[in-house]
């Protein structure tokens, strides 16, 4: 889901950054002023476990491939905003380094998996909290969630910007496509990325921790 | 523990990396993209552009195995662009000179990356279990 260069407006994605940083600016004094140092070691093992879930695409028929995002547990366990830091700096590295994403494009990735996922989770989690599968529908809502997200933003592509004849400028493909392949093709994500939220969040639990 | 065990899967699952291969066949630029596993970004749509223009100098679709060619006119910067319905693709800029480029990625520097990212990640939470102490005062 990370999206490369090339492939949104920069009248997109220049705004999006400014969202981006001052979110994170607000986010950082949160996590300042919640800061527990014994939840440091647990942020940092979350944090490298959702680096090398979404690095890694599980292949799919058709040709294409799909990852995980591994923000559920951290949002769950330390909450949404210090979920989000942690997510913008996961995807910072790897536009970086892996160029998973593009540098242009990093601001809508932030807040396609990092901002609406992490508050998805969140959200869906408070919500649910009392029942039997609460932990495991956070994973998975909010991995559907992230996935429409950014097909919308794909979508509009075509729609807002175009050339003389007609031409999409950037991505050219409408909504009518990007929704139902972005959502067909997340549904075995969420359900991998459910299971995986429902054992981490309860085995950090079983050993004392609860964020 | 579940942080390797998932790294351990990684083998498997960088197969779908989307990657590319540039190289020059006699006047023609020939750039192969294809995942780890050697599966082919087959039959999606791609557009070259010299430097500096709008319109693109060609366009259309990478073939079954998921190869673009084309023959540019000069030297110098040619961008191309590749995309599938879902997101995934790439855009290249290829400094062409004399007729020569080259350029492939191998499988042990997605490795060497993956483990980069996860040293600085973890050194920058090393950081912040430094400074927190002052934050706390």
């Amino acid at each position: 889901m990370h999206v490369p260069d090339g492939f949104i407006a920069p009248q997109v994605f220049l705004p999006a950054y400014g969202l981006v940083i001052g979110l994170a600016l607000y986010g950082f004094k949160r996590f300042k002023e919640n800061l527990n140092e014994r939840s440091i070691p647990y942020l940092a093992t979350l944090s490298a476990y959702a680096f090398v879930l979404s690095s890694l695409s599980l292949p799919l028929p058709g040709g294409t491939s799909v990852h995980g995002m591994g923000f559920a547990p951290l949002s769950i366990l330390f909450g949404p905003w210090t979920a989000y830091l942690c997510m913008c700096l996961v995807f910072l590295l790897q536009a970086v380094l892996l160029g998973h994403g593009g540098i242009t494009t990093y601001s809508v990735n932030a807040l396609a998996i990092g901002f609406v996922g992490s508050f998805c989770a969140y959200g869906v989690y408070s919500l649910l909290t009392k029942r039997k599968y609460a932990t495991f529908l956070s994973g998975f809502i909010s991995t559907l969630a992230s996935a429409l997200f950014m097909s919308v933003v794909l979508g509009i592509h075509p729609y807002l910007f175009t050339d003389v004849d007609g031409k999409a400028l950037y991505f050219p493909y409408p909504l009518s496509i990007t929704i139902p392949l972005l959502l067909t093709s997340h549904i075995p994500v969420a359900l991998v990325e459910g299971l995986l939220t429902q054992a981490i969040v309860s085995f950090v639990r079983r050993r004392g921790f609860e964020g | 523990m579940i942080v390797i065990l998932i790294f351990l899967l990684v083998s498997l699952s960088f197969s779908h990396e989307l990657l590319e291969e540039v190289r020059q066949e006699g006047n023609c630029t020939l750039v192969h993209f294809y995942f780890q596993d050697g599966s082919a970004f087959s039959y999606e749509e791609y557009e070259v552009y010299r430097e500096g223009e709008k319109a693109p100098f060609q366009k259309g679709r990478s073939d079954a195995l998921g190869r673009v060619v084309f023959c540019p006119d000069r030297d110098g910067l040619w961008f191309l662009r590749i995309r599938s319905q879902d997101g995934h693709g790439a855009e290249l800029r290829l400094n062409l000179k004399a007729g020569k480029v080259e350029k492939k990625r191998s499988k042990f520097e997605s490795y060497q990356r993956v483990l980069s990212g996860l040293g600085y990640l973890l050194g920058i939470f090393g950081l912040i279990s430094l400074f927190s102490r002052r934050w706390k005062r």
